[in-house]
Parts: C-alpha cells; sequence; structure tokens
C-alpha cells in the first residue's frame, strides 16, 4: 500500500466529522486525482447541467409551432381501419409549467380512484383504477411567460374525461385570478381538436 | 349468425372489386417489386400501400388517382378544409406537376414518413416543406406565414409581439451564418439538434400497414422480397 494511499484512508476514516476529509478535498487528494477518478463529476455538478437540458427540450420554437398543423399531420390518412388516440386539444396559458402541473395535481388529488403519474419534461398522465390511462397532460414553454398545454385522452375514456378534465380540472386552468393581465387575450388561449385517425363522426 | 353473413357479403363485394379492378390499369402495380426496390416499402407493404390508395382515390371520383379535393377528403374528412400546409405536402407528393397524385407519386412520397426511410430524406422533405417560395432557402417571412396560419387552423391566439419575438428567438438559434435566411445547412443542424422537429415526418402506420389493410389474401401474386 503507498503512502499516498495510508494518507488517503487515513482522511477517510476520520472518526471526527470535522476533521473527517470533505468531498471536495476528496478530488483534491494526491492519491485519488493520480487514479482513474480524474474524470468523475460528482452529482452537484451533473445535477445542474442535466436541468438546463431539461429546460431548453422544453422550450418551443416557431417550427414546433408549425408543426402543431394537422395539415403536417398524415396520420389521418390511414383512418377509418385503426382507431388510436382520440381527441385533444391545445391551449395558450400565461402560466408556469410548475403552476399548471400543480393545478392539475390538486385537481386530481381531490378525486378518487385517480392516480397522477408525473413525467419528465413537464407531463403528468392521469390514470384510473385499472391503470388506464384516462388523460395524459403535456405542458411546453413557449416564452418566458407562456406555455402550451396539449391535453389528450385515450379513446373509450370518453365518460371519465369529460368528467375530469372537463368540469374539473380545464375550469381550474383557465379560471384566472383577478390580477392578471387582462388586455393581452392570449392567456385564454383556443383549443384545437386534435384528432389521430379515429373516425368520431 | 348475422356476422357471419356480413362478412360473406363482404367478402363477396371485394371478390367482385377485384375482378372489376381489372379493367382498370393498375397504375404503378404493374409492377410492384421495381417500386419496392426504389422505396423503404417491401412487396407486400406496396400492395396493402395501393389498398389505401385505392381507397383514397375513389373517393371523388373513381380514377384510379388521387386529386386535391380527395387527399383533403383523406386528411381531414372534410374537402371544406383550407390548409396551407396539406397543399404544400400534395405539391411536394405530385412530383409530375400535374395536380394529380398517381401511386407511384404516391408511395415515392410515403416511403419518406416510413419509420425505417433514412433521416437526410425526411430533412430534405422537411426543408422543401417549409420553402413556400421553394427559392432553396426558408425565409423570415415565410416561418411567420406558417406560424400564423397555423394559430388560425387551431384558434390559439397569440399577439403579434410574442410571434416576432418567437421567430427571433427561432433565428437567433437556426441562422447561424446570419443572413436573415435557413438554407439547408443550417436547417439540418437545427433538426439534428432538436429532433422533434422531424416527428411529423414518420408514420408508425406504415409499419403496420399490410395488417391494416390486409390485400395479400386477395391479389397478391408475388412472393415477399
Amino acid at each position: 500500500m503507498s503512502s499516498d494511499l495510508k494518507r488517503f484512508l487515513s482522511r477517510l476514516l476520520d472518526t471526527n466529522p470535522d476533521t473527517r476529509i470533505t468531498v471536495d478535498e476528496i478530488t483534491r487528494d494526491p492519491w485519488f486525482r493520480k487514479g482513474p477518478y480524474k474524470e468523475m463529476r460528482f452529482y452537484d455538478e451533473d445535477f445542474d447541467g442535466k436541468i438546463e437540458k431539461d429546460e431548453s427540450m422544453t422550450s418551443l420554437n416557431a417550427f414546433d409551432l408549425i408543426s402543431f398543423s394537422s395539415g403536417l399531420d398524415l396520420s389521418g390518412l390511414f383512418d377509418g381501419s385503426s382507431c388510436s388516440v382520440a381527441a385533444g386539444e391545445r391551449f395558450v396559458l400565461g402560466e408556469s409549467p410548475e403552476k399548471v402541473v400543480g393545478k392539475v395535481e390538486e385537481v386530481v388529488g381531490k378525486e378518487d380512484g385517480l392516480r397522477l403519474k408525473k413525467r419528465k419534461e413537464w407531463g403528468v398522465d392521469v390514470k384510473g383504477q385499472n391503470g388506464n390511462l384516462v388523460v395524459s397532460v403535456e405542458v411546453y414553454r413557449l416564452t418566458d411567460s407562456l406555455v402550451v398545454l396539449e391535453v389528450k385522452r385515450e379513446a373509450g375514456e370518453g365518460g371519465r374525461y369529460n368528467d375530469m378534465w372537463e368540469k374539473k380540472i380545464k375550469p381550474e386552468l383557465l379560471g384566472q385570478p383577478e390580477g392578471h393581465v387582462a388586455e393581452k387575450d392570449y392567456r385564454i388561449g383556443k383549443k384545437e381538436e386534435v384528432k389521430h385517425g379515429c373516425n368520431n363522426a | 349468425m348475422l356476422q357471419c353473413l356480413d362478412g360473406l357479403k363482404h367478402m363477396l363485394s371485394v371478390v367482385a372489386n377485384c375482378c372489376e379492378g381489372d379493367y382498370k390499369q393498375p397504375w404503378g402495380l404493374e409492377n410492384p417489386e421495381a417500386l419496392a426496390r426504389e422505396t423503404v416499402f417491401s412487396v407486400s407493404e406496396i400492395e396493402a400501400l395501393y389498398e389505401l390508395f385505392k381507397k383514397i382515390s375513389s373517393a371523388v371520383t373513381d380514377d384510379g388517382l388521387i386529386n386535391k379535393e380527395e387527399f383533403q377528403l383523406a386528411l381531414f374528412k372534410t374537402n371544406k378544409k383550407e390548409s396551407l400546409f396539406a397543399d404544400r405536402v400534395f405539391d411536394l407528393f405530385d412530383t409530375k406537376h400535374n395536380g394529380i397524385l398517381d401511386f407511384e407519386e404516391f408511395a415515392r412520397a410515403l416511403s419518406v414518413f416510413h419509420p425505417n426511410a433514412p433521416v437526410d430524406d425526411k430533412i430534405d422533405f422537411s426543408f422543401q416543406l417549409y420553402d413556400l417560395k421553394q427559392q432553396g432557402f426558408i425565409e423570415r417571412q415565410e416561418v411567420k406565414q406558417m406560424v400564423v396560419a397555423t394559430l388560425a387552423e387551431s384558434g390559439m391566439n397569440l399577439s403579434d409581439d410574442v410571434i416576432e419575438s418567437i421567430i427571433d428567438k427561432t433565428f437567433e438559434e437556426a441562422d447561424t451564418k446570419h443572413d436573415g435566411k435557413i438554407d439547408k445547412e443550417e436547417w439540418r443542424s437545427l433538426v439534428l439538434r432538436h429532433p422533434s422537429l422531424l416527428k411529423n415526418m414518420t408514420l408508425q402506420y406504415l409499419k403496420d400497414i399490410t395488417t391494416t389493410f390486409p390485400s395479400f389474401v386477395f391479389h397478391s401474386q408475388v412472393d415477399d422480397a
């Protein structure tokens, strides 16, 4: 055992927490730095980097908006023979993604038999007791003050969807508090019926 | 019992159609292997695609060709909906520039949307799609036009200031040469950084097309390559 290692070990195994080696000091210890761990980053540094990545991933640019157009969604060509996800809606809201997700959580929390599953990048899935997806909500950042909310429901869960979304979550999200900017109309953005290959005439 | 009769009726009508179909030239289906070679589709996928084509092309006039109206009908379930984007897509499909789509054009264009198609093809197609004036680059003006059209289609309301700032941000990131336009190269880097921009360029349905349009039971004369 080299003397460097001996010294390193004794610093690690110091029974006195005040004098024991700290994480920063570990990275600076001579023995440690000689080994393959030079490149290792600790979770603190990584953590910040990760958060930034997520933020930029959810930020929409002009082409993202354009790709929302139903004219560009050719899945309609395959309609009639297979019925996948049913209708959905999109809104523009003047809220932060955290607030939107928070509101959804709040409302769902009050209901029996429904569970919320958080997805990365500001999305939540609302599931029924049997684990079936009832509604899925995804929030994308548009500008500093605006987000786009995309709501999709699964085919066959029409009844539950109407209950949950139409009567409870939607009014909560769209009923803005009084103090909000009123002259800009966009906060109440409207919806687009997003049909995904289903013949619901 | 009733279901059985229905099934029988359906089967008989399909068989009858099969015979009738021989009067018209099956455009492009004379040589499915050739088309299969030139696209990412297999021969049975080409045959299944042909079933879809027949369905779409017979909606208004049964002439074995898809006109703009039938295309709109297939996409939106209504021929009343005008869409800047559907028009662009139709134009890009229509490589012969005669205002109608024959099966060959249909299959070749859809090949780009197959999950297995090369990403470069998807990048090219999407670039041409957004290059409204076909000048070889995407101008700021064209981007604004498309954003405004999308918002109008969906009833989403955004003020002009907000739209301008979104486009500013986009160009800042995309227009690395700072010439006010996005050329093919810049588009490519943008898309490689934001793969979600290509999500409309892949149709998962194409992978299952032989199960949704089983033509092989009645029509196939060739072995799958």
